[in-house]
């Protein structure tokens, strides 16, 4: 697999158009089906396609184990901090009314944003985990 | 029109189903379950339940196929172990007695799209009234997940987190 060209460049111009299209599944959650996780999975597998065809050194390059294994604790953080940071600002846990700077409406639709980029980032670095926890032992 | 669709796609999912478990290879039996999420997906799909089909085409036919692909390069997927000579009579009798109890659960079942159904009548009218001018959200299944069930998405997220830190313990045990 590793000397294919048209593998190699069928990827090269898919796979930006792949995490593209999980940032708009993911922003346009709100209006459109999709959401944080839908979004989440499609970004692992555009980033788990590039790790196949490429090879998990070159993977690497991007991103580490150790990043990802930070970022799928940020995702729980980040949503969990949004709900701390209503209840800080004098409301319920979770009430995105009562975010700092942003009324009612703005603030129910920000609200939504922050807590589905949460699961975002936790869906899509716990995918990219346990594929890069099996391929270590291919590699080995 | 719409029933033939279904009809075939059923047929489809069914004969997915039986090919998985047919096939001696298991690499064949992974792609054919590919197969049938991609036909469940479908399915979602014609029931109007567009995020639950567009999660189930991402994870079934999507991420687990490549996971289990992983896992092929490092175990043997060509098992000749797997080849049953027996057919068990106590088996199948048991098959046949759970086929029996699940289809009396399904004349229990509402009609499709039955507006008076008690999940008709109950909370969803007033989640579609309220929805969109209390959340600001058009979707009305993000709506729900992420304000008037946020907690929930919540608890979802941390059991995800906790899972995938779970298998990279497990995975790595008795390494420093």
């Amino acid at each position: 697999m590793n000397n294919d060209t048209i593998l190699k460049t069928t990827t090269r111009i898919i796979v930006p158009f792949i995490l593209m299209f999980s940032l708009y599944v993911l922003a346009h959650g709100e209006i459109s089906p999709g959401g944080g996780f839908q979004g989440g999975v499609i970004f692992a597998a555009g980033l788990i396609l590039y790790a196949m065809v490429f090879g998990i050194e070159k993977f690497y390059k991007i991103i580490s184990k150790r990043m990802v294994i930070f970022l799928t604790a940020l995702g729980v953080s980040v949503y969990t901090g949004v709900g701390f940071i209503t209840m800080l600002n004098g409301g319920k846990f979770l009430e995105y009314a009562k975010l700092p700077g942003l009324d009612m409406k703005s603030g129910n639709s920000m609200g939504l944003l922050f807590i589905e980029t949460g699961v975002f980032i936790t869906v899509f670095s716990v995918m990219i985990l346990l594929f890069i926890e099996v391929a270590k032992k291919y590699d080995n | 029109m719409t029933i033939l669709i279904d009809i075939m796609f059923l047929t489809f999912l069914i004969l997915a189903a039986f090919l998985s478990i047919h096939f001696k290879n298991l690499l064949n039996s992974v792609i054919v379950l590919g197969a049938y999420s991609l036909y469940v997906a479908v399915l979602w799909t014609t029931l109007n339940a567009i995020d639950v089909a567009f999660t189930e085409a991402a994870v079934g036919a999507g991420i687990s196929t490549v996971l289990f692909l992983a896992v092929f390069t490092k175990v043997e997927y060509e098992d000749k172990s797997l080849v049953r000579k027996d057919r068990k009579i106590l088996a199948l009798g048991i098959l046949f007695f759970l086929g029996y109890l699940l289809i009396l659960g399904v004349t229990d079942m509402p009609n499709f799209g039955d507006p008076n159904w008690v999940t008709n009548t109950y909370l969803i009218p007033d989640f579609i009234a309220r929805a969109k001018t209390e959340t600001g959200a058009d979707n009305i299944v993000t709506a729900v997940l992420g304000s008037y069930r946020g907690f929930d998405t919540n608890g979802e997220t941390a059991v995800i987190f906790i899972a995938g830190l779970c298998t990279y313990l497990i995975l790595n045990r008795g390494e420093s």
